[in-house]
């Protein structure tokens, strides 16, 4: 008689491996619940890919890396990163970086709650105070820049218009902001993805604009920053006391 | 308020779902689809429950696991019931965890003393956190597991008796299970530890393609042998919380209501034959 640790890895086991048997019930729910959490997840992958051959593509991902909690809104932490060595981004080149901006879809929905900075916060600082400031980033932003127009692919598939969207060929920031109850998808130039970069590492606006006009001398600052406060990036400020 | 049936909770339905008159309606929801941080599911999950009772069911505590219930996990779901002061917390006579893997199903295993010893200690566990009793659930069956020390409904019976949890019968896996195991499901229903029921489930099976299986899977209307299944138990045993449960294929809010109306009709059918 198996003690219950040596049945469950047994059983766990044959789930593994194509059953012919009413084991296969078993071995088709657990994966379809990694499948269906990985495609509900990456609903714009599935539509670039196909549903049957995302489903087929979320097996094999399932296969390398099952789900580690059974929270599956959670699940696919690791699907951009395995997918950019997968066959399939060869006819898809800009799939994992899609993929890269669902999962950051998703840790901006699930985040915790907490109110977004008003732009009249920092409209009411002096110019001094204003270039001393930190800017804290809510809890739901998140943003990447993208060697492919990931953030445009992933905005016309969203709108789902069914045509294929006119996107131009260019690298590409990508900003997730939740500022109601709907996480929000914006493109970035280099230049407003540099200064939101700058400023989440935890530089004052004043250091962090300094570097942006040193690596892209043509950034439009005003522009940037209004852009950024507008989408709800940040949550609080705080001023450096003035030394004595 | 008399809690009469309920539907699972879709955030398709919100807005139907809020603004539904029927009295004594209440929800449910998988705990594990609002561990999340923040966001809308748990702002939506609010307002629902501003207005309606709320049962709260757990899907991945794996409780026949023989190692403790995971602490996050655990911990999560404490925070959801201190959150959303659930009328029933429940889970299930299954396992779905194996060291850090999980298996998003409710897996089968060996009624053993061994398993009575995890089992009974992991929902002391559990109820312990959550400082109240739990419901536990039987399970659908597809495959005729060796070893068993216990009948199902014997096992159910002495986990309650050991662990002071409530259970939660569902009809539907009884229809399914007496159709995979072959054995008689109003016998099953006979056996159960009626006493100790304080929600039933009923939902939709359909069959598999390739084997002579029924499937579980919450993807079709209630099937009439459950709803006599459930119409027996009510009228013997009086009236209980029912769920109607669907998960697949999900109709419109009305199609819903309509079998939940159903089982509202029979619980207050119940209730006048008592008065009478």
């Amino acid at each position: 008689m198996l003690d219950l640790a040596a049945f469950q890895t047994r059983f766990a086991r044959a789930l593994d491996a194509p059953q012919h048997s009413a084991l296969a019930i078993y071995r088709n729910t657990v994966l379809l619940g990694a499948v269906d959490a990985l495609g509900d997840n990456h609903p714009v992958c599935r539509a670039l890919v196909g549903a049957d051959a995302f489903a087929e593509l979320a097996a094999e991902y399932a296969a390398a890396h099952p789900p580690r909690t059974a929270v599956l809104a959670d699940y696919g932490a690791g699907f951009a990163a395995w997918v950019g060595l997968h066959p399939v981004t060869a006819q898809l080149l800009y799939l994992p970086d899609v993929a890269r901006c669902e999962r950051l879809w998703c840790e901006s929905l699930h985040a915790p709650d907490a109110p977004a900075l008003s732009p009249t916060v920092l409209a009411a600082l002096d110019a001094e105070r204003l270039l001393s400031v930190r800017l804290a980033l809510h809890p739901a932003t998140r943003f990447a820049w993208t060697a492919t127009p990931a953030l445009p692919i992933w905005q016309a598939h969203r709108a789902g218009t069914g045509e294929e969207p006119l996107v131009e060929w260019t690298a590409c920031g990508a900003l997730f902001t939740r500022p109601g109850f709907a996480v929000e998808g914006r493109s970035l130039d280099a230049g407003a993805h540099g200064l939101l970069a700058a400023l989440a590492s935890g530089e004052t606006l004043g250091t962090a604009a300094e570097r942006v006009l040193h690596d892209h001398p043509g950034a439009d600052l005003s522009a940037a920053i209004s852009l950024l406060l507008a989408s709800g990036a940040f949550t609080t400020i705080t001023i450096e006391r003035p030394l004595p | 308020m008399h809690l009469t049936a309920g539907v699972g909770f879709k955030a398709t339905h919100f807005a139907e779902a809020m603004a539904s008159p029927a009295v004594g309606l209440w929800f449910e929801v998988h705990a594990e689809n609002y561990m999340v941080a923040g966001g809308p599911r748990l702002a939506m999950l609010e307002e629902l429950r501003a207005e309606r009772p709320l049962s709260i069911h757990g899907v991945g505590l794996s409780l026949a696991s023989p190692a403790r219930p995971h602490r996050d996990h655990l911990a999560a779901l404490t925070r959801l019931a201190d959150r959303f002061d659930p009328f029933l917390v429940s889970e299930h006579l299954a396992w779905s965890r194996l060291g850090d893997r999980c298996l998003p199903d409710l897996l089968p295993f060996p009624r053993t003393r061994e398993a009575l010893g995890w089992l009974c200690s992991n929902i002391a566990e559990t109820q312990d956190a959550l400082r109240r009793p739990i419901l536990i659930e039987n399970p659908s069956h597809y495959l005729a597991i060796p070893g068993h020390a216990w009948s199902e409904t014997d096992f159910l019976a002495e986990i309650a008796s050991r662990s002071g949890c409530g259970l939660l019968l569902d009809l539907n896996n009884v229809h399914v299970s007496a159709n995979n195991l072959g054995f008689d499901a109003a016998r099953y229903v006979a056996e159960f530890a009626v006493d100790r029921v304080g929600e039933i489930h009923v939902a939709g099976a359909v069959p598999d393609a390739m084997l002579d299986l029924l499937i579980d899977n919450h993807g079709a209307p209630v099937a009439d042998p459950v709803w006599a299944l459930l119409e027996r138990f009510i009228e013997r045993h009086g009236p209980r919380p029912v769920l109607i449960e669907r998960d697949r294929d999900v109709p419109p809010f009305a199609m819903l209501m309509a079998e939940r109306d159903r089982a509202a009709r029979l619980l207050a059918d119940c209730r006048e034959m008592v008065h009478a």
